[in-house]
């Protein structure tokens, strides 16, 4: 919101934009992150999503209307500048591990877990690791606060993390990811509190020892656990998401540990990997990121054919898509994530099905009765009479969302078969499936190709 | 190779990546409302339409002469397709001549 007002006053026009009490404080940080002296606000009281309509009126009369006028008509207060920062050359602390740990504590550089203090003999490890240049930018993290990463700064996080210095490819592919535009890294600090799965494929899984069998989410396995750590750390200390301040989750999760694909079991079915799908060879070694709510695994998923194991995993796929459909059914935009542990997916194939079969399976069954969207929409939403078949006349949504007028009729929670990631990972001989909820329109996989030293 | 610590004591740097930008002013505000048109910016959250209709009504009374432009003709301006519809915003403004803009809704 802040972004559209700030495009409109680079092309001269005053903007004011309507910001909530909780939000406040974050609309001064991104006015910095533009930097603009200043982004006039209105301020909405209280949150406008709890309120009744003749309260939500009440306040914007009372409150609102008139910051508006006051907004566009003069100049707003300056935000002002940050302290100064240090220079990433000079060492901003000799001390012992606990006064490192403290240190970097009080000034929010930490996640609370004890890190490796980055002393410059173990950052220059990282180094010897990649051919670029110390000092070179990966990536411009324009929101939230502007920073330019460069291939230092990705190392300090990553000895930080715990990462070994091998890893260094890697944490630069997901900076470069995590600056790709179209992965939206400025949605970061919102509300859901939704968090990144990164999936590894490629060479490197093994080459690395990432564990990519039983208890593939787990913490336990050194590559996993700390490329996942860093992830967390990057965000807050080269992107800016502070929990309290840019990092908006209501209530949030910790960071994923990365998991990557059995890579065996896709080349003896013949499938492709999440990488290939996403247009990269076999032999690249690459990195995929989404945002993702929440997961839940369908356990002990039951049969000998792909029509007996199935319809548990569509029903699954169906029900883990409730408010996420209300941001993205107009657009198309949901990307639900199935993991199939190597058992299933080795019967699947067995069949003769493909990848492509499957997600055509989950687009044919994991579908919703059009009366639950619609009471989504309309009733939960606010949006009263807002209905499908109406979407689909002014040309918002696809025909296949209103091929009759009944309620019951049962319509996709996707627009396309190929919006399904399907990926195979897990205990290679049990017969469980994972799925992940997608964050709504906000952070799309983007693949990024690992470069090797 | 000897660590860059003697007796348990570590020389640390920074873990942060230095800011970027030089910061510029607004754009000049409106020397009245009077026969000002303003343009509704919406990101179809929490009954955006609705303020926008109570400031219209509020806008209107103390301002007879104003126009307004309906969050319509610009679209959500945040999700999927977020990037193209705000890079579109000058030009459709500038279309439609609206001389300032309400966003909403941050929250």
């Amino acid at each position: 919101m802040l972004r559209a007002s700030a495009v409109c006053e680079d092309a001269g026009l005053p903007s004011v934009s309507l910001v909530s009490d909780g939000f406040l404080g974050q609309a001064k940080v991104i006015t910095k992150a533009l930097r603009y002296s200043s982004l006039p606000v209105a301020r909405l009281v209280g949150h406008p999503g709890a309120q009744s309509e003749d309260d939500l009126k009440r306040n914007i009369r009372e409150v609102t209307a008139q910051q508006v006028i006051t907004g566009l008509t003069q100049q707003g207060a300056d935000v002002g500048e940050d302290d100064a920062e240090p220079n990433p050359e000079v060492p901003v602390l000799i001390g012992s591990l606990e006064e490192v740990n403290d240190h970097y504590l009080r000034r929010e550089w930490s996640d609370g877990l004890p890190i490796i203090p980055p002393t410059r003999e173990r950052i220059e490890r990282f180094l010897a690791h990649t051919r670029r240049p110390a000092d070179e930018v990966v990536a411009t993290l324009t929101l939230p606060e502007n920073r330019a990463v460069t291939v230092w700064s990705i190392a300090v996080n990553g000895v930080m993390a715990g990462c070994r210095p091998e890893y260094m490819p890697i944490l630069i592919a997901l900076i470069e990811a995590m600056g790709d535009r179209n992965y939206g890294l400025e949605h970061s600090g919102n509300t859901p509190g939704a968090d990144t799965l990164i999936i590894l494929n490629g060479p490197i899984i093994r080459e690395l020892g990432f564990n990519y069998t039983q208890g593939v989410m787990r913490d336990g396995f050194q590559a996993n656990t700390t490329v996942g750590r860093f992830w967390r750390l990057a965000l807050r200390n080269l992107a800016g998401f502070l929990p309290h301040k840019m990092d908006k989750a209501t209530y949030g999760n910790t960071w994923r540990v990365v998991v990557p694909e059995n890579e065996e079991v896709l080349a003896r079915i013949g499938w492709p990997s999440v990488a290939v799908d996403m247009g990269f060879a076999p032999t690249d070694s690459t990195v995929t990121i989404s945002r993702m709510t929440g997961g839940d695994p369908a356990v002990g998923v039951t049969g000998g054919t792909p029509e007996e194991l199935l319809p548990f995993i569509a029903d699954s796929v169906q029900r883990s898509v409730n408010w996420q459909i209300g941001f993205t059914l107009d657009a198309g935009t949901l990307r639900p994530v199935v993991f199939l542990s190597p058992v299933l997916a080795e019967t699947i194939a067995a069949a003769g099905w493909s990848k492509r079969r499957v997600k055509e399976y989950l687009f044919r069954h994991a579908r919703q009765p059009a009366w639950q969207i619609e009471r989504l929409r309309a009733d939960w939403k606010r949006h009263p009479g807002w209905n499908l078949t109406d979407e689909v006349k002014k040309g918002v949504l696809p025909a296949i969302f209103a091929e009759s007028d009944d309620p019951r009729r049962l319509v996709p929670v996707v627009w396309d078969p190929e919006q399904f990631i399907v990926a195979v990972t897990g205990d290679p001989l049990r017969t469980n499936a994972y799925v992940f909820a997608h964050n709504g329109v906000l952070g799309f996989p983007v693949t990024k190709k690992i470069d090797g030293k | 190779m000897s660590e860059s610590f003697n007796d348990g004591r570590f020389e640390v740097y920074w873990p942060r990546a230095a800011k970027q930008g030089a910061k510029k002013p607004g754009a000049r505000r409106l020397d009245t409302m009077d026969g000002k048109t303003v343009a509704f910016l919406w990101d179809k959250l929490f009954q955006g339409d609705l303020m926008f209709e109570v400031i219209k009504e509020e806008l209107s009374a103390r301002f007879p002469g104003m126009r307004f432009v309906d969050w319509t003709a610009f679209g959500n301006t945040h999700g999927a397709d977020e990037k193209a519809r705000v890079a579109a915003l000058p030009g459709l403004l500038k279309e439609l001549r609206a001389d300032a803009v309400v966003s909403a809704v941050g929250a």
